[in-house]
């Protein structure tokens, strides 16, 4: 048997976790070989010395023992609860001010008055011959900053009155 | 009242004075008290997982750790916990090297610590301790031979030759 076996033995021995037929087979070994007794002593020491140390201290009185159901316990002994309604509310205001301002910049045309000058301008005003006409390709190019609408394909509508006029 | 009150109340009488032992060590008696009635509390809300288990008092040790260490947490006491200012009983005959002993396992590593506890002081089995602590069985094991060694080494050092109160054994 070598020293850690024979330790890990020991050690369980003195905790009182050995099986009785393995620690009588540990004590006949124990008798057979004399230098062991050391190590064992030394090991029943130090667990006899650590339950003393553990076991000290003042004897505790049990409390009566109070099983309330949860439902019946008062609200005082539950947790509150935090509002959620505050933390929202700035949120949804920091969000309504930042995309306000996003798509109200001062100085810069927005996108959505573009589109509506071009829906209205009547059909008989283009001249795409021109370089300063609306819809020629230099005064696309002036514009700044493009946007999504300047790289697709645009679409164009036509309202009725446009079309009678055009007709007519 | 019902089986599941009943059984509770008894296991209240076989293991509340060692759970409360327990749980006074850990967060102080002002909260122990508190969280010995919330370990009953919750094992009475799940009667059947207290039942299941293999040992009762295992289970109910189990939850009173969980709460325990939430209870620390919440205080910041994690690091220092109270248990480990263990005083010397004045019952106990005098010996000096009890008291290197009490230093000796206050500088031992927390999960040593506590399962040597559970073992010498609450006298749980192995497999008990492995199910509060929700470890193998081998884990404690070790654990545990790690703590004995680690206090046999101690004892053997001459008493003026302490080990400096920074090591951690």
């Amino acid at each position: 048997m070598t020293q850690e076996i024979l330790n890990r033995l020991l050690i369980d021995r003195s905790l009182g976790a050995l099986a009785p037929d393995v620690t009588a087979l540990l004590d006949g070994y124990l008798e057979r070989e004399p230098d062991h007794s050391e190590v064992a002593g030394e090991i029943e020491e130090s667990v006899r010395l650590a339950k003393l140390a553990l076991r000290s201290g003042p004897a505790i009185q049990l409390p009566p023992l109070k099983l309330l159901p949860l439902r019946e316990r008062p609200p005082a002994e539950r947790r509150p609860r935090r509002a959620w309604w505050p933390a929202e509310l700035a949120a949804a205001l920091v969000l309504g001010i930042g995309l306000g301002f996003l798509a109200f910049r001062p100085g810069e045309p927005a996108r959505v008055k573009v589109e509506t000058a071009a829906a209205t301008v009547p059909i008989e005003t283009v001249d795409s011959g021109s370089s300063n006409a609306f819809w020629s390709v230099q005064r696309l190019a002036r514009m700044e900053p493009k946007t999504a609408s300047t790289r697709g394909p645009r679409v164009t509508w036509k309202s009725f009155l446009q079309n009678s006029q055009a007709n007519n | 009242m019902d089986d599941a009150t009943r059984w509770i109340e008894a296991l209240y009488r076989e293991t509340g004075r060692q759970l409360l032992t327990y749980l006074s060590q850990r967060v102080g008696c002002a909260v122990a008290e508190d969280l010995l009635q919330e370990t009953f509390a919750a094992a009475l809300r799940h009667p059947e997982r207290l039942r299941a288990s293999s040992s009762a008092r295992a289970y109910l040790f189990g939850i009173a750790r969980n709460l325990a260490a939430t209870a620390s947490r919440r205080a910041a006491r994690e690091a220092e916990p109270v248990f480990w200012n263990l005083a010397a009983d004045e019952e106990s005959p005098p010996d000096p090297r009890l008291d290197l002993m009490r230093d000796g396992i206050a500088r031992l590593k927390p999960e040593f610590r506590e399962a040597l506890e559970m073992r010498l002081k609450h006298e749980l089995s192995y497999d008990e301790i492995a199910e509060a602590l929700d470890v193998p069985v081998g884990t404690v094991r070790s654990r545990l031979h790690h703590a004995v060694n680690q206090l046999r080494r101690l004892l053997r050092q001459p008493q003026g030759n302490s080990i400096s109160e920074k090591e951690q054994l």
